[in-house]
């Protein structure tokens, strides 16, 4: 029995399936184009090795903010159940989760179950997301990937004050006019962040273990600020981008199985 | 929302004849006053002076979806995008080349009470400014806890004041036998109003909070009328022959929510189906509970003064948090919805807090979502759509 979750994110889509809850296949992909003919591609090409057509799933769950636009999910469900599904399958003594995406962070209260008590997210400002990151490392000049490491780099980060996305670019290209090292920049930068985020995650009051997720994960320079803001070691998973669509695909499992 | 009542036809004729009869009155001497919601507007009935109230032309504007169009006319005169939605339509369409709702009604004079924010004295100062008209302020004083009696003298003694200020400024003649009338008509109509707020207690109930957005203009406006009292019979009546005939709000009622507080108005609809979709029917909001006070005719003044400033706006941290959860207990709620809206900051200051003190003394989930009450442009779909469907899904764990 084959069943497939689908997170459409606003910057990367991802699917994963599971074949008696197992992972047998996965995928990330950029979100672009028009979200229905784009989750179908996302669907065959992630299905295409296994030999298997979308018509062969026995369900699929979508989330994320194109959740409703997938044609072949017959279930929605938010990324922030999903996110909590997925960690709590993984890791069952997890009780909140950090999710890091694209355009926008969670915090997320979970149960031994994985389901979710309590939740908090940004307000709209970019400021604390993947797509913040992006537009640092386009102003400075570094590719996204390294952005993480290159802060471990640094002995003495800048301030940054990131209440809004457009005044922190100006604020990073007036010091790299200043002639500041980048790796002080980029320092400052993951400390702002990891700043933002931690205190909104404080608003559902945190508590051990704690998981990270979703593309943010993936920077180790974010990871280490978030530790020592949060005085505590964090679990990050080994593929923390693909939870969401891991937590949907169980969500599909469920939904097969009470068919 | 509920099924089209038999009441709304009779209020959209009443509220149009209303309307219409502003500038008719002017031309018969009756003198046209500017007055704002939560304001002792018995007074100006008793001494028959015609009131009109500029935030429901603001609420007219959004929830027409023009709230935008007409505050571009009020920010070209530099009026900031910050500031109360209301006040934006009301500046902007006596700025306006065009005018989608109707035109703002001129006032003759204007009084303002202060309870409800900071933002209405300074949107009717403008205004008396830019219609040459005088104005009178009546200041509240805010109350933590209870209100003194020098706060409430202090009230009082402004009240005396305003009769003083009407009398010079319309030539009419405040009589004391003709407001304990009106008290008792405005103490009829909200005990009515009550009545029918209290319906979307059962479960099922036949009525709920979207639907009460829609019926409350009367109680806002003619409270102290005798056109209020026969409004919320009416109402009342339906309401009962409703739950007779089993007429529910929404098809399959599994969740009662509390909601603070004004709502979407351009939105309405989106919201209302959004929480039906999820079984989830919005049963209360201190919005909608401002005008279910009562009045003691044996003490008119004093009755006056204590409604008018013991208004829940006017109110520190601490009642309000109590006011929410009594009205969760009184409705059964399952959740709570407080809605954080950049136009009203005395009602959204402190939600985030608020958020986590209801939910660790009640339990109850709850979720906070931004957006303003009236202005599209600062309306986003997704990002509060994802927020309330957790919610949902948070809720549907409980049962
Ligand atoms: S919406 Fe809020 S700020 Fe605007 S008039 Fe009403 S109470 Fe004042």
């Amino acid at each position: 029995m084959y069943v497939a979750g689908i997170d459409i994110g606003s910057i990367y889509s991802k699917a994963i399936i599971l074949k008696d809850n197992q992972v047998v296949g996965s995928l990330v992909k950029r979100t672009g184009g028009e979200i229905k003919v784009a989750s179908q591609k996302l669907i065959e090409e992630v299905l295409m090795p296994l030999g298997l057509q979308a018509a062969d799933l026995r369900a699929a769950v979508a989330t994320g903010y194109g959740r409703i636009s997938v044609p072949f999910a017959q279930k929605q469900v938010t990324e922030i159940s999903c996110f909590g599904r997925g960690i709590g399958h993984l890791f069952p003594y997890v009780r909140t989760v950090i999710d890091i995406g694209g355009q926008d962070s969670k915090g997320i209260k979970i149960d031994d179950q994985g389901s979710v008590d309590d939740f908090v997210m940004n307000d709209k400002c970019a400021a604390g997301t993947g797509r913040f990151l992006e537009v640092m490392a386009n102003a400075l000049e570094v590719k996204l990937e390294d952005m993480g490491l290159l802060a471990l780099l640094s002995n003495s980060p800048e301030e940054i004050g990131i209440t809004c996305t457009v005044f922190a670019e100006s604020q990073v290209i007036s010091l790299v006019a200043k002639g500041r090292p980048k790796v002080d920049i980029i320092a400052g930068i993951h400390q702002a962040i990891a700043e933002r985020i931690v205190s909104m995650v404080k608003m559902i009051r945190i508590e051990e273990r704690i998981a990270i997720t979703g593309g943010g994960a993936k920077n180790i320079g974010l990871v280490r600020e978030l530790e020592k803001k949060l005085g505590s070691k964090v679990i990050v998973p080994e593929e923390p981008q693909l939870i969401g669509a891991y937590g949907a695909a169980l969500f599909a499992q469920d939904l097969a199985r009470n068919e | 929302m509920s099924a089209p009542f038999k009441t709304a036809g009779l209020l959209k004729n009443l509220m149009a004849k209303y309307y219409a009869k502003g500038e008719e009155n002017r031309k018969s001497g009756i003198p046209v006053a500017w007055v704002t919601a939560v304001f002792p507007v018995e007074i100006i009935y008793a001494m028959d002076i015609f009131p009109y109230y500029p935030e429901n032309f603001g609420a007219l504007g959004a929830a027409r979806k023009v709230a935008d169009k007409l505050s571009e006319y009020a920010e070209r005169r530099g009026y900031f995008n910050d500031l109360c939605g209301y006040a934006r339509c009301g500046i902007g369409d006596a700025y306006a080349t065009d005018h989608p709702v109707g035109n703002i009604l001129p006032p003759d004079l204007l009084v303002c009470c202060n309870t409800q924010c900071g933002s209405l004295p300074k949107w009717f100062e403008a205004a008396g400014r830019y219609y040459n008209a005088p104005y009178f302020l009546l200041d509240s004083p805010l109350i933590e806890d209870q209100v003194s009696p020098l706060g409430k003298n202090y009230f009082i003694d402004q009240l005396w004041e305003m009769v003083d200020f009407l009398e010079r400024t319309t030539g009419k003649k405040f009589e004391m036998e003709r407001l304990v009338e009106v008290l008792k008509l405005a103490s009829e109509a909200t005990q009515l109003w009550n009545d029918c707020l209290d319906t979307a207690a059962l479960k099922p109930a036949p009525f709920g909070f979207f639907d009460a957005c829609f019926h409350m203009a009367p109680i806002v406006t003619w409270r102290g009328t005798q056109t209020a009292v026969d409004y919320y019979m009416a109402l009342k009546e339906e309401l009962d022959e409703r739950v007779a005939k089993g007429i529910t709000a929404i098809p399959n009622e599994r969740f009662k929510i509390y909601f603070d507080h004004i709502p979407v108005w351009p939105r309405l609809r989106w919201f209302s189906d959004l929480f039906a979709a999820n079984d989830a029917l919005v049963v209360a909001s201190q919005y909608t509970h401002s005008w279910a006070h009562k009045f003691d005719v044996s003490r008119p003044m004093e009755s006056l003064a204590e409604v008018y400033t013991e208004q829940f706006v006017n109110r520190g941290f601490e009642y309000r948090i109590k006011l929410k959860m009594d009205f969760m207990k009184r409705y059964k709620c399952d959740g709570f919805v407080l809605f954080s809206n950049r136009s009203c900051k005395p009602n959204s200051f402190g939600l985030y807090d608020k958020r986590q003190v209801i939910t660790e003394r009640t339990g109850k989930p709850g979720v906070v979502f931004e957006a303003d009450m009236s202005d599209q442009r600062f309306f986003s779909e997704g990002q509060i759509q994802i927020r309330l469907e957790a919610f949902f899904e948070r809720l549907r764990k409980d049962q």
